[in-house]
């Protein structure tokens, strides 16, 4: 029983943690910390072709800049690293991959020296064809990205195709699909392409290595969003003795998935190793424009869906194959994959369901986890497939979102019951507040205006062992300490925390801290990603908040000789209504209560807590079938009002309506900072991001030159956010995952009310201005569909005027 | 980024003779939003920079009776807050407000960005059309030359090694004005044009037009052809318009790259211009300076 008062429980709006430091500018990151003269650095050596085998590197040159102390190549450091499949080495062995893959690492007293030695450094290639485009290499096997894929080592839920570019293929075989589509009275094909995207969080990679010569541990000071992931992928990648490293995770300046699992830190740590370094700190600072060069991406993806519609309007079969583009690593990506196949019926009823999902390799940077993970990308194309079969068969697309909607206790594509939720609501609150079926004339003079609704669905996509703890400390003054591995980068999760103590605690939310992490002091997490921390952190957060109660109670108990049921703990004060009792927390919480019967009892209170997910299965390889494939969905769905100018293509969001049934709001602030933020990444990414490639593999934006993000300019004029709160059983208050979620589903709700505005469907994100203007332009030529492959882009570039 | 040794020179003089003795080994900053970024991504390695911000003869924005002098180190958020300038060149300070940001504009310099030189540069057109006179200074004495022969090519100026910009001079209308610089952009803030269209209409007896272009050339362009079809017409209708467009697209050269195709940005211009030509004909008014 839980007898306690909080003014600063779940559910309150409250400031949040950590923004005074960061609004006066003096929170640390890893790039603020200062080692002194020991610290050496290092700069990387990058690729010049897409593929070829290193013939030399010649460091004469870069060894002769005073300061420069050692040029490192792969071969010094013959690791190979991944969270699902170790494909992937620091510096490229023997063979180069992509444009901008590190050759070699230059070691040096300076950064300046570093950086200057270098541009020194001589590499020599014997160039090999390379491949750019996911879905011949997927097909077509004459160029193999990784000849030895059969040789690495992977998690038993990802399956490399070894002699091929395959470094995933996931399946979904659900119920019987041929007869679904033969017997159909509908059936449709749509081909949907998006472009690699950057996370573009704002401070860029840093991590400082230190290995004790003596005792040969190491320490790592990193930018990272999972710092026990770190450790165990360095342990695995190494060979190395977890409790031998050390990760520390100073604040971040975001992530978005980029510095989930393990970034650049073994790439520093091979400096660090080094024989004739050890014992120094050596630490590696990635600039801007080598961000995009140094880890993960959002992948690339093809889709192409078939979809079997029965004369009265129900969905009776999908049939999928996304190509996802991952570059030379799969690293992560592989799982990316997994995500968006599990998740193939998109929030529908469908009950034949055919995916293969590919992870292609392809000699361009590598993909990864990216806000969202996978998700965007299927439902950027899923639904506007959705809309396009809707229009087609002439019915509204809401009603037909509706009357498809996979309710409670309908089977998702892996056979998994659906829970309770409030989506149909949702999309009914979401038409309204946009009076969605209300045509009106463009607000500026000229412009087509339209409206549009796509829906959001998501799974965290984590291992099915994928675990967290927590430690709760009391301190001398009634103060707590919270020691929860999760990274706070912004979406405000330990703001989140200290509210869940509040509530379990009664103490209120100013006394409580929570910490960066350390894998020294913090107990064991998995990772900060898959919109989960709350959730499951949450529930360890919260089992240790309680355990801590039950102490603190009980030794009041027998200190003031009542039933514990008797006590409460009422807005940081201990109470016996009963015996007229109120008592302060003070330094007996950490050296023991002197009890009436003059023994000391007590001593430092802490509680601890754990969560495992109970109940998870891993899909059967063949099928993808299994009883509970995933923890929960979160649902949602987006509605916007835009327009465009024909005459440049320009798209203005005029409003956007998002509600996300969240189970429970624990920090609303932050509920409403994530919707407004993902809606604003959607559409930044449904706009005008996209890495671009010549015809080379030579990365063309690596950065904010030309690579563009939404500023507040682009903006949407007006967001309005909504939840709902169907309860999730296994969770600590009933809430559910929402980080991710609001990335969804803005870009596909922007491009069908796209079409809506001018009767023209875009098949290839972004909607840029360039391309939605070339497309209104074929639609006065008489086209309905607009698409433009986008390796097709990287060859009209050979052929372009490029300089004068 | 390499070492290199900062210097502070006082007045025009010491820039001068710190030029001379350090000859092709220094480059000259003002705001630096190009020069730090050169340096930053070591496309320039100089091993001196000269530092202009400390020279006060280099300050200010001037009123002459008929001219104005907008000084080497006038930034362009000095010139949106302008009074005058806002008066008599509103396609000038509608050129500095599309340029980046308020924070790099404040650094920026007008002259900067001429100097820099590079195609789309937003200073170019307006400057083009208002007919501004770059003042330079060199060890050899003072020359003054307009904008479109001060720049030569992509990134390449006709200013000597032991030059200086000090400052550019735009005489003051006559007669009442309208002007817009319109710009092709990826996004709504920060973005360096695809393309972009400047036009300024003077009014009075007779009425001219002038029309140049940004990220389209390699050197500065006007649209004579189009600017002539308007002058000769009296009345400016739809079809007019629609003409001097074809002709004003039809003058341009622009390039491929990671910002736009070609062919958008010919039709950019085209757009444009048929934009801008009504804006102008609409106003917003200019003034013109009373005799
Ligand atoms: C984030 C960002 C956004 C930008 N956006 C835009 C944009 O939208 N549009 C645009 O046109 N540009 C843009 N730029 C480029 C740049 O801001 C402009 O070109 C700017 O006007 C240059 O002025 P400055 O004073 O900073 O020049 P500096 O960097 O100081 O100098 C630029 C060049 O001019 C030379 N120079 C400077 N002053 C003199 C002088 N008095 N005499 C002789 N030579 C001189 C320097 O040697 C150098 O070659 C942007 C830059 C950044 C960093």
């Amino acid at each position: 029983m839980k007898t306690i008062k909080t003014k600063t429980g779940i559910g309150k709006w409250l400031p949040r943690k950590y923004d005074l430091e960061k609004a006066e500018g003096t929170l640390q990151f890893a790039d603020d910390l200062r080692f002194g003269s020991e610290l050496l650095h290092a700069a990387v050596v990058r690729s010049t072709v897409a593929h070829g085998e290193i013939l030399k590197v010649d460091d004469s040159q870069a060894l002769k800049i005073p300061g420069v102390l050692k040029v490192l190549v792969g071969e010094d450091f013959p690791h190979h690293f991944g969270l699902y499949l170790k494909d992937r080495t620091p510096i490229a062995i023997g063979r180069a991959r992509y444009v901008g893959e590190p050759v070699a690492l230059v070691v040096a007293e300076t950064e300046e020296a570093a950086s200057e030695a270098a541009k020194k450094v001589k590499v020599t290639y014997s160039e090999l064809e390379a491949i750019f485009d996911p879905v011949k290499a997927a097909t077509n096997n004459s160029v193999l990205v990784h000849p030895n894929l059969h040789k690495y080592e992977h998690v038993d839920f990802i399956t490399p195709q070894p002699n091929t570019n395959i470094a995933n293929w996931f399946r979904i075989r659900k119920g019987d699909t041929e007869a679904a589509f033969k017997h159909a009275a509908h059936v449709f094909e749509e081909t949907i392409t998006c472009p690699q995207i950057a996370h573009g969080f704002i401070e860029t990679f840093c991590s400082i290595c230190r290995q004790d010569p003596g005792s040969g541990e190491i320490t790592i000071w990193t930018s990272a969003q999972s710092p026990f992931t770190v450790r165990d992928i360095i342990a695995k990648g190494i060979n190395y003795p977890l409790h031998k490293i050390r990760v520390i995770a100073p604040p971040i300046g975001g992530g978005f998935g980029g510095k989930a699992g393990m970034t650049v830190e073994a790439l520093c740590l091979a400096a660090a190793m080094d024989e004739d370094l050890k014992g120094r700190p050596v630490k590696l600072f990635i600039p801007r424009e080598e961000v995009m060069l140094s880890s993960w991406v959002r992948q690339g993806f093809v889709a192409r869906i078939q979809m079997a519609v029965s004369e009265d309007g129900f969905m009776q079969g999908i049939r999928n194959t996304f190509w996802f583009d991952t570059g030379i690593s799969a690293e992560y990506g592989a799982n990316p994959v997994r995500s968006a196949g599990y998740t193939s019926m998109g929030a529908y009823n469908i009950p034949n369901v055919w995916a293969d999902c590919y992870a292609v390799y392809t000699n361009k940077p590598f993909g990864g986890a990216y806000r969202g993970f996978g998700l965007p990308e299927l439902m950027s194309a899923l639904e506007v497939v959705v809309d396009i079969v809707a229009h087609k068969l002439e019915i509204d697309p809401v009603e037909f979102r509706k009357k498809n909607l996979l309710k409670k206790g309908q089977t998702t594509c892996t056979g998994m019951p659906m829970h309770d939720h409030a989506l149909e609501k949702i999309v009914d609150k979401v038409v309204e507040k946009m009076d969605l079926h209300n045509e009106e004339p463009a607000i500026r003079k000229g412009w087509k205006r339209g409206k549009g609704i796509a829906l959001a669905i998501k799974a965290p996509a984590t291992p099915a062992d994928a675990s967290s703890s927590a430690i709760v400390k009391l301190n001398g003054d009634g103060t707590v300490e919270v020691l929860a591995a999760t990274m706070d980068m912004g979406q405000g999760t330990y703001s989140a925390f200290a509210q869940i103590v509040s509530e379990e605690l009664g103490i209120p939310y100013d006394w409580i801290k929570v910490y960066y992490p350390d894998t020294q002091s913090h107990p064991y997490d998995w990772q900060t990603v898959a919109s989960r921390s709350c959730w499951s952190m949450g529930m360890a957060v919260k089992r240790a908040a309680s355990e801590l109660r039950e102490k603190l109670l009980a030794l009041f108990a027998e200190y003031w000789q009542t039933p514990v049921e008797t006590i409460s703990i009422e807005y940081g004060v201990v109470k016996c209504h009963k015996l007229g009792k109120s008592e302060r927390i003070d330094e007996r919480v950490q050296n023991g209560f002197k009890m009436p019967d003059g023994i000391l009892k007590g001593g430092p209170i802490i509680g601890t807590g754990s969560f495992t997910p109970p109940d998870l299965i891993y899909p059967d390889p063949d099928t993808g079938q299994s009883s509970k494939v995933v923890a929960h969905f979160t649902l949602g769905a987006v509605g916007i009002d835009m327009e465009v100018d024909p005459g440049t293509g320009r798209i203005v969001a005029n409003k956007v309506c998002a509600g996300y049934d969240v189970g429970k709001a624990i920090t609303p602030i932050n509920i409403k900072g994530q919707i407004e933020g993902g809606t604003v990444q959607g559409l930044s990414a449904c706009l005008m991001e996209g890495m671009s490639y010549d015809e080379r593999g030579r990365l063309l934006n690596p950065d904010f030159t030309d690579y563009k993000i939404a500023t507040i300019m682009d903006a949407p004029t007006e967001i309005e956010c909504f939840w709902e709160e169907v309860p999730e059983e296994i969770s600590p208050y009933g809430n559910r995952g929402v980080g991710e979620h609001s990335m969804i589903a803005p870009a596909p709700a922007l491009n069908n009310a796209l079409f809506k505005a001018t009767g023209m469907r875009i098949h290839s994100y972004p909607l840029s201005r360039e391309r939605v203007y070339k497309a209104l332009k074929a639609k006065e030529k008489g086209e309905s569909d607009f698409w433009e492959w986008p390796y097709e882009l990287d060859l009209a570039y050979m052929r372009a005027k490029k300089e004068w | 980024m390499r070492d290199f040794v900062l210097e502070r020179p006082r007045s025009i003089s010491e820039v001068l003779s710190t030029l001379q003795r350090h000859g092709k080994k220094a480059i000259v900053k003002s705001g630096g939003t190009d020069v730090i970024v050169w340096l930053h991504k070591s496309l320039k390695e100089p091993d001196y920079i000269v530092d202009l911000t400390a020279v006060e003869q280099l300050k200010g924005i001037i009123m002459n009776e008929d001219n104005v002098e907008v000084k080497a180190l006038v930034t362009l958020s000095e010139v949106i807050e302008d009074n005058s300038l806002n008066r008599y060149f509103p396609a000038l300070v509608q050129a500095c407000k599309s340029h980046s940001d308020p924070l790099i504009r404040n650094r920026a310099t007008v002259v900067g960005n001429i100097c820099s030189a590079v195609p789309s540069g937003d200073m170019i057109a307006p400057l083009v059309c208002y007919d501004a006179k770059v003042e330079i200074t060199g060890t050899n004495g003072s020359r003054k030359v307009p904008v479109s022969e001060f720049i030569i090519g992509p990134k390449r100026t006709s200013l000597g090694a032991d030059e200086i910009v000090t400052g550019i001079r735009i005489s003051l209308p006559v007669v009442e004005t309208s002007g817009c610089y319109l710009k092709a952009i990826r996004r709504e803030a920060l973005d360096i044009a695809q393309a972009a269209v400047c036009c300024t209409l003077f009014k009075g007896d007779n009425r001219e037009f002038r029309i140049a272009f940004c990220a389209v050339s390699a050197r500065p362009l006007r649209a004579t052809e189009a600017e002539k079809l308007l002058n000769s017409c009296g009345n400016i209708d739809d079809n007019v318009i629609e003409q001097a467009a074809g002709l004003a697209s039809d003058v341009v050269d622009p390039i491929t790259d990671v910002r736009a195709s070609r062919e958008y940005r010919i039709e950019m211009i085209a757009e444009l211009t048929r934009r801008a030509i009504s804006n102008c004909l609409e106003g917003p008014v200019g003034e013109g300076v009373q005799k």
